[in-house]
């Protein structure tokens, strides 16, 4: 019965405006099993909207959202099968933490008796058994959102959705939560969807990243690729830091406007062009290089940071284009403002932005 | 002599200090009065009265018709005020003004005043059977006016904020995503309404309940003015003793047997709220 190929989620020429507002303009979005999926955008992007369609908290205004293949564009939230954790847990105060994790499958008329057992056995795996009997208040944040996690997952929904859920907590206790839901997903092959806007949090935890921006998917592909291979200014910035070159290409030349030449390694047609401020290496040494095999330029440190691991270093070129550069933080090779360096970057490293109708 | 200093000072005697003139008037005002009217249905030649009472029929039944009146008031008063309150807390800014205005207007307005706007569209030819009559739906004006229909419509309209206000108090400090959480856990409307939001207004509820009903215990001007002389409720029963028949004793009495009637259904409503609410920790 179950077909590879079919995805969990298939969301087509979604629509949706408030008012005037055009939130999503027309999303298709196709989920496979076992697939975590991240939505990554700032706040007004549209990944709200559209995780809540997906939930069946909104309507489209036209469009199509499936869920293992049957059409759930008009049906109720309790119809999908979906579990979700809120941004801010919404666990009911009035239940314990074991009547919490129960709701779903007493709603879906389990026995009380089986339901308290799958309920502490979802609570084990979180590692909150004990807190059985405590009432949502009596928990830390972190202790509540695990419970938020054992109730989304308890009745084994053919999709969860994770809106936001470790922007309450601080950075230590987020990075371990992080890992641990990764842990469970990937052990219970639980198809994700998971909302953030932090892009460091969608690196590490996504199979697939989608950016998303003015109610549009911007780009769509592995960590890796978004990392890597940003279609356009705005996916480039929003993940990770950039450098951005504006000006024209010629074969596999591109002329910055300042009149800064680079070596591609390959041909293009595109006017924008990135380069990760990591890529880039600074020397005090200068080292007759060959114009194929790196770039090379003369510049000058206006300003540095230390960030403990590493060094950011904002720099000058001869031909005046600021960059910012990523550099070890060795003790031995920190550089002075006023500095005079030679600049290197592979031709590897130089990429153009294919995308010219987005910014 | 410092250590009785200290111990005056804190919390706890700021709160004593501030609520002091209020004490005082309630006090000399209410407890004074009340305990020597208590007092005077004790003395030995009215104690029998207490006896009279009890062993009359006719009297017991005024007492029955008076809580059976107050149960009528408060289950139509929660059917009508739930949803609106809910109905309240979706509603922003300048709308949400708009209905408070509308819900406390009345508050504002003598009983009195509202009582004979009651009378009025009740009335034989008063609009509403002017409406019925045009409308084919009667050919004869009814007797809605006189009756004890026309005073539980008033008593329902009157005492309506009291179950409004604090059932909208609870109901606007429950989170939205709460709702959303339970239908996307798999619950109907209806679940949704049993299993969590009448759980988490159930403070509000019973407190509109117990304002509702001991006032609904108390109400004179409606079932004098609108019943016609057919509502038969303690209050009035009061009035009579005091007012006509200038025997206080006997409407001590009555007083008395309402306030423990009224003791009784708060001692009640705490004790079911005690079962209602369990093991939740009070806010």
């Amino acid at each position: 019965m179950t077909n590879e190929n079919q995805a969990v989620l298939d969301v087509q020429k979604i629509r949706k405006t408030y008012g005037r507002v055009e939130a999503l303009r027309e999303i298709d979005l196709r989920v496979a099993a076992g697939e975590f999926l991240t939505l990554l955008g700032a706040s007004g992007s549209g990944k709200t909207t559209l995780l809540r369609i997906i939930a069946g908290f909104e309507t489209p205004d036209s469009g199509r959202v499936s869920i293992r293949g049957a059409d759930m564009t008009w049906a109720s939230a309790a119809e999908r099968q979906i579990g979700m954790v809120f941004q801010n847990y919404a666990l009911f105060p009035h239940l314990t933490v074991l009547e919490n994790v129960m709701f779903p499958l007493e709603m879906r008329r389990i026995t009380r008796r089986a339901a308290a057992d799958r309920a502490r056995a979802a609570l084990d795996s979180v590692h909150l058994g004990v807190f059985g009997d405590r009432y949502p208040r009596q928990l830390s944040g972190g202790q509540q959102q695990r419970v938020a996690l054992a109730r989304a997952i308890v009745f084994e929904p053919s999709l969860l959705l994770l809106d936001e859920p470790f922007s309450a907590l601080d950075r230590r206790l987020r990075e371990s939560m992080q890992q641990e839901v990764k842990q469970l997903q990937s052990s219970l092959g639980l198809t994700t969807i998971f909302i953030t806007h932090d892009q460091e949090e969608a690196l590490v935890m996504s199979d697939r990243i989608a950016v998303i921006g003015g109610g549009a998917i911007r780009q769509i592909g592995t960590p890796a690729e978004i990392y890597y291979h940003p279609n356009s200014i705005s996916v480039a910035t929003f993940v990770g830091e950039s450098n951005i070159f504006e000006g024209a290409p010629k074969g596999r030349s591109f002329y910055a406007a300042s009149g800064a030449h680079f070596s591609l390694a390959a041909p293009t047609d595109c006017n924008r062009m990135l380069i990760r401020p990591e890529a880039i290496t600074l020397s005090r040494a200068s080292v007759p290089a060959d114009p194929r095999e790196a770039n090379v330029f003369a510049a000058q440190v206006l300003d540095r940071s230390f960030v403990g691991g590493f060094t950011v270093y904002r720099v000058r070129l001869a031909q005046g284009d600021e960059v910012s550069v990523r550099a070890i933080a060795r003790e031995d090779a920190i550089f002075q403002p006023g500095e005079t360096l030679q600049l290197t970057v592979a031709p590897a490293d130089c990429r153009p932005l294919t995308d010219r109708s987005a910014a | 002599m410092t250590g009785a200093l200290v111990h005056l000072r804190g919390p706890r005697a700021t709160g004593m200090l501030l609520t002091a003139p209020a004490a005082m008037l309630l006090l000399v005002l209410f407890f004074y009065p009340l305990a020597t009217l208590f007092l005077t249905t004790l003395h030995p030649d009215n104690i029998e009265n207490y006896a009279r009472v009890v062993s009359s029929g006719t009297y017991m039944q005024v007492f029955l018709n008076t809580l059976r009146l107050a149960v009528i008031v408060t289950v139509i008063d929660l059917v009508i005020a739930y949803p609106l309150a809910f109905y309240m807390c979706r509603l922003t800014g300048g709308s949400r003004m708009v209905a408070f205005f509308l819900l406390l207007i009345p508050l504002w307005t003598s009983q009195l005043v509202r009582t004979y706007a009651w009378m009025v569209l009740l009335g034989r030819n008063g609009p509403i059977n002017s409406a019925l009559m045009a409308l084919g739906l009667t050919d004869t004006p009814l007797r809605l006016s006189n009756s004890e229909f026309a005073v539980v419509i008033g008593m329902v309209h009157i005492l309506l904020p009291y179950m409004v206000l604090p059932i909208y108090s609870s109901a606007s400090k429950i989170d939205r995503s709460l709702l959303e959480a339970s239908r996307g856990l798999g619950a109907g409307a209806f679940s949704t309404l049993t299993r969590v939001l009448i759980p988490l207004t159930i403070h509000g509820v019973l407190a509109g309940v117990s304002l509702v009903l001991v006032l609904s215990l108390g109400v004179f001007i409606m079932p004098a003015l609108l019943g016609g002389g057919r509502v038969p409720v303690i209050p009035l029963l009061i009035e009579q003793q005091a007012g006509s028949f200038l025997n206080w004793a006997m409407a001590g009495t009555f007083c008395v047997i309402l306030l423990a009637m009224v003791l009784v259904i708060f001692w009640l409503i705490k004790l079911s709220t005690r079962l209602l609410v369990r093991g939740r920790v009070h806010a």
